[in-house]
């Protein structure tokens, strides 16, 4: 008996660290796609750049998407460093002729984040720069909206 | 019998006439003394006298040696100063990448880089941002990294925070002077709900994203399936 005495301190010792850390919370984690919109109305739409971020804290950044236009169809730039982070700044320009460039509303990208629990996450859209074919600056409103799953 | 005086001899001094004489016969003679021991006598005469120095003297030394620290402190803090309000903005090195020269970088910049190379307009030499002895497509990404990088604009906000209280005209100069390396760049093709976990390193770069003929640097645009270390 002595001899197992050492062996059931440790196994005892074990459980209760075992038992003695917290259990893991049981939050729900699900995904959320967000278009991103830009109206630059008559203007043809050459480039952009904007910031959205996450103001509560359970929405991460998993990925980017491109548009819907065939201008801006690919992912546009956007720091890497952003994914898993509760913000990003992305940005796009197309070089194309103004008649091969959107005009009115557009959805020039999607953001993929991860939200977890079950709090919905507040976003926040910043629009930074948008530019016409010419280079030039343009009056264009920014909206987002959550994708319906 | 009358007391003696002992301060009579004082009142009336008499030396004697063998030490009168002597002393007459030493003053005929001349008086020589070596320079060497003339400048000993001097020395110790001037060490015996620094103990006799006025104060004021001391405190006096004190107070310029205090003064000339203090005129030499503001000179540095005005060299600062200038230095730092007044630098030329083609010196930041952030600078090159404003290529419109509306005093920011954003994706504006490669916007108009990407123009400029496509339709064979002038370009600046400065403009060769990734410093490959070309202004082509890589530079154009380079500037567009930079324009989306999060560190960048962090301590970017930091600085121009830091310096509104003092002078709002120059945040965007001062600002840009603050920023370092852009992080490395990369695009993914589509993150989907799908990919519960991504990786967070060997993202894709980007094929090209605008009509650049292929003749211009097409040589130095890496491989589509190049692949670069993001941790």
């Amino acid at each position: 008996m002595n001899r197992l005495r050492p062996a059931l301190l440790l196994l005892a010792a074990l459980l209760g660290a075992l038992l003695a850390q917290p259990a893991a919370p049981n939050q729900r984690v699900r995904f959320q796609a967000v278009d991103i919109f830009i109206d630059s109305k008559e203007s043809p739409l050459a480039a952009y750049q904007l910031e959205f971020s996450a103001k509560t804290g359970n929405a991460r950044v998993v990925g980017v998407e491109g548009g819907e236009h065939s201008a801006f169809n690919e992912a546009p730039y956007y720091d890497p460093k952003a994914i898993q982070q509760e913000r990003v700044i992305i940005a796009a320009f197309n070089t194309g002729a103004a008649d091969q460039l959107p005009k009115g509303k557009t959805r020039v990208a999607t953001i993929h984040v991860q939200i977890t629990g079950d709090q919905s996450p507040e976003f926040k859209l910043n629009l930074e720069t948008a530019a016409d074919s010419d280079g030039k600056r343009a009056s264009v409103e920014a909206t987002f909206q959550e994708r319906k799953p | 019998m009358a007391e003696q005086d002992p301060n009579r001899e004082e009142e009336n001094p008499q030396a004697p006439a063998s030490l009168v004489e002597a002393l007459n016969h030493l003053q005929k003679e001349p008086l020589s003394v070596p320079p060497a021991l003339d400048e000993i006598v001097l020395r110790k005469a001037r060490e015996h006298l620094q103990k006799f120095e006025r104060p004021e003297f001391g405190r006096k030394r004190w107070v310029s040696w205090v003064a000339w620290a203090a005129i030499a402190a503001c000179l540095a803090m005005a060299a600062w100063l200038a230095e730092r309000f007044h630098r030329p903005q083609d010196d930041s090195p952030l600078s090159r990448e404003d290529v419109n020269r509306d005093g920011r970088v954003d994706i504006l910049d490669a916007f108009v880089l990407a123009r400029q190379i496509e339709t064979g307009g002038t370009l600046d030499p400065r403009w060769d941002i990734n410093g490959d002895g070309r202004i082509d497509r890589g530079d154009v990404k380079a500037i567009a990294a930079r324009a989306v990088s999060l560190a960048i604009r962090s301590s970017t906000k930091r600085a121009e925070d830091n310096r509104q209280p003092f002078r709002t005209g120059a945040r965007t100069a001062l600002s840009a002077r603050s920023r370092g390396q852009a992080s490395v760049y990369a695009k993914r093709p589509v993150a989907t709900p799908e990919a519960r976990l991504l990786p967070r390193c060997n993202f894709l770069l980007p094929e090209s994203r605008t009509t650049i003929p292929s003749g211009l640097g097409g040589g130095l645009v890496p491989p589509a399936d190049e692949r670069r270390d993001c941790s």
